[in-house]
């Protein structure tokens, strides 16, 4: 080694030593130490060994290598609680629990109002049912643990934790008005959405909301107010001025319609569509945490840190929220599900 | 540990350039050396920070929790320290949309983002988690960083967090955020997510705590439930969430309880005196200030005045001529509310006015 090169190594080190701190400072953090980073996973190793036992992975297609959904085992003989609607008309069926594939599995029942599927695997397997958790409900601030990516043998994790307090989700319902963006007149229709109810009902463009649902309408808010507790195919009275007459009108509510959502500002920012369940309202009771989930990985259970399965994956809310159906209704269905 | 065991291994470790290394380089290191690692981290934290009263929690000094134990220390940290910060945690009605802030005095001083407040002297509303409107006015921002202070004006003793003014909060530590995500809900209350300091910069901490329209204006909280940051901006990638940390509050403290606008922006727009207008063509006669042409769509006809309105009144100041009512329209900026008293049919009527920008 040269005179040069020692010095240049030298140099090198010094360099370091000194710029230590300002790293320190101004360094990202490596990503395996992240809250869902591969260094932190290593310390679930407990919960991930009951997802390797007791979820599913749910394929639809023909092949059973692209992962659509997962599950939840919940009997010895392979009742596999999952979400309905991701497997609506989906044909080839197939799952896969720890490392076995599994292809002879039939859909038994669906319940609408949870989105639930049961479905049942016919094999000799004796599989290992989740835990389910004997509480009602699971404080804010506790850690969760949900199916995260897969591969063929191993189930991984993702984590998060409960971040709200368990309630109703209700589906936003719309008379399907548009009003003008002016100040004045606030509450005149400027465009009406063919597919809803108030055109279907006979309103127009032009007409003036007096009232609805039997409450007086002074500003734009006051119309959300009433149609905030309604729930699609409920109907509700609107009164209007048209020409300097008052009509009345039955108007029933919807639900916004898929192709009618003008995505607001929180879905684009949470990745669109893609990203998001379809069908993410709607829920008597749901658990609410933040792991990042996607929509293909809901349906798998939802546990916390001493194993118990606490819920079930059922839907992808926003880049903050995912939701899951609480052990408590859990259990009723699976009573109802298997008598 | 001792105050001299500390500086030794503090020095042990910066001589030692190949351990040191370990220590930055996560895959290199050795379980062994997980107690020094612990103590160079302590000893670090003392050097940097001055003062041992710091709150040091046990898992801000490993690189990642290990066992069930680990996590259940975080899980009961933040179990505990969280019903304060909720209650402080509060939503803000604005024009279009909610944002957050979070109180940090028992008389209602506010925190929360410029781009939420967007000017000073603004009136607002801040709704409480069980549904109570507050009225609030906007004090001082600094518009290049996105910290700004709030006063609330309805008397009353509210509840509050304590702010962390020793700026400890360090790359890899835990943290919590909360804010009402997507706007006020009654029902669900504000929202929590947990994370960790994932790059802190003099003015701005990125952390992985998942953020989103509604959060802004929001606390970011060390493990001990002291204020350490707020909400400011996402990007696309789920990872980066950037917050105003606690110091840059601290730096320009005075100026915005003073009220001052700090800066030219980009998350607030510096009002430009006379840059404000009505919208409307005017002549004086002997009724007074006579509206003829009213621009469509300008902020006079969004506001209802009509061709024939007479202009008694702006502001409680009465027109006598059109030279008083340049003055008037020339000491306001766009965005400004102005009280018009107008004379119309006979009748006297108010009409508030926002100016639009020239």
């Amino acid at each position: 080694m040269t005179f040069l090169n020692k010095t240049a190594i030298g140099a090198i080190g010094l360099a370091l030593l000194v710029s230590v701190q300002t790293l320190f400072a101004q360094s990202g953090l490596p990503a395996e130490q992240r809250i869902n980073g591969k260094q932190v996973w290593q310390a679930f190793e407990p919960q991930r060994l009951i997802l390797q036992q007791s979820s599913a992975v749910i394929y639809t297609d023909e092949k059973s290598r692209i992962k659509s959904l997962y599950g939840v085992v919940v009997s010895e003989d392979g009742h596999i609680l999952t979400k309905a609607s991701e497997i609506d008309g989906k044909e080839h069926l197939s799952l896969r629990v720890g490392d076995q594939l599994f292809t002879d599995v039939e859909r038994l029942r669906v319940d609408d109002d949870w989105d639930v599927a049961v479905l049942k695997v016919s094999s000799n397997k004796v599989f290992t049912p989740v835990e389910l958790s004997e509480d009602d409900d699971v404080e804010m601030g506790h850690w969760v643990v949900s199916n995260g990516s897969t591969s063929r043998s191993q189930r991984r994790v993702r984590v998060g934790i409960v971040g709200a307090v368990t309630r109703a989700i209700h589906t936003a319902v719309v008379l399907g008005v548009q009003f003008g963006s002016g100040d004045k007149e606030k509450l005149k229709i400027e465009k009406l959405s063919e597919e809803n109810g108030a055109a279907k009902a006979g309103m127009k463009e032009g007409d003036v909301l007096l009232s609805a649902g039997g409450v007086q309408l002074k500003e734009r808010a006051d119309l959300v107010k009433v149609l905030k507790d309604k729930n699609p195919g409920e109907k509700i009275t609107v009164e209007v001025m048209r020409d300097n007459k008052k009509l009345t009108f039955d108007v029933e509510l919807m639900a916004r319609a898929a192709d009618e959502i003008r995505m607001n500002r929180n879905d684009q920012m949470s990745g669109g569509e893609e990203q998001l369940s379809q069908r993410r309202t709607g829920f008597a009771r749901v658990i609410h945490h933040d792991t990042p989930l996607i929509k293909s990985s809901v349906g798998g259970p939802l546990l916390t840190l001493d194993g118990k399965c606490i819920g079930m994956n059922i839907a992808r809310a926003s880049r903050v929220a995912t939701f899951a159906i609480p052990a408590k209704e859990l259990r009723g269905m699976i009573d109802r599900m298997m008598e | 540990m001792t105050f001299v065991n500390e500086i030794t291994l503090l020095c042990h470790c910066r001589i030692q350039l190949k351990s040191m290394r370990s220590l930055f380089l996560p895959s290199t290191v050795c379980i062994a050396r997980r107690e020094q690692t612990a103590a160079f981290f302590l000893a670090l934290a003392f050097f940097l920070c001055g003062s041992l009263e710091a709150r040091v929690f046990p898992f801000n000094e490993q690189k990642a929790p290990r066992s069930t134990q680990d996590l259940l220390v975080i899980q009961d940290t933040l179990v505990k320290n969280l019903q304060r910060p909720l209650k402080a945690t509060v939503s803000i009605r604005l024009d279009q949309g909610f944002g957050s802030g979070v109180i940090i005095s028992p008389e209602g001083l506010i925190l929360t983002a410029a781009h939420v407040t967007a000017a000073v002297g603004k009136e607002l509303t801040i709704i409480l988690n069980d549904g109570t409107e507050l009225k609030a006015v906007s004090m001082g921002l600094v518009s290049q960083s996105d910290a700004a202070m709030v006063r609330i004006t309805d008397e009353g003793e509210y509840p509050y967090v304590e702010i962390n003014k020793e700026n400890d909060y360090n790359l890899g530590h835990w943290i919590f955020a909360l804010g009402h995500s997507g706007g006020f809900d009654k029902e669900r209350g504000p929202v929590v997510r947990l994370g960790r300091i994932v790059k802190n910069s003099e003015a701005t901490l990125h952390t992985d705590c998942k953020i989103i329209g509604g959060d802004s204006g929001g606390p970011l909280f060390d493990m001990g439930g002291r204020l350490i940051g707020i909400h400011s901006r996402v990007s696309k990638t789920m990872e980066q969430n950037m917050h105003v940390p606690m110091r840059e509050y601290l730096k320009h403290w005075d100026e915005m309880k003073e009220n001052m606008f700090i800066g030219n922006g980009p998350f607030a727009e510096r009002p430009v005196k006379g840059s404000g207008f009505l919208g409307f063509a005017s002549t004086y006669t002997d009724d007074g200030l006579l509206v003829g042409e009213v621009l469509k769509d300008g902020p006079a006809d969004k506001a209802g005045v009509k061709a024939g309105d007479i202009i008694l009144k702006m502001d409680g100041e009465e027109i006598s001529d059109k030279e008083t009512f340049k003055a008037i329209i020339s000491e306001q900026a766009s965005g400004y509310k102005m009280t018009l008293v107008i004379l119309r049919d006979g009748e006297e009527k108010i009409i508030e006015v926002t100016l639009g920008k020239r």
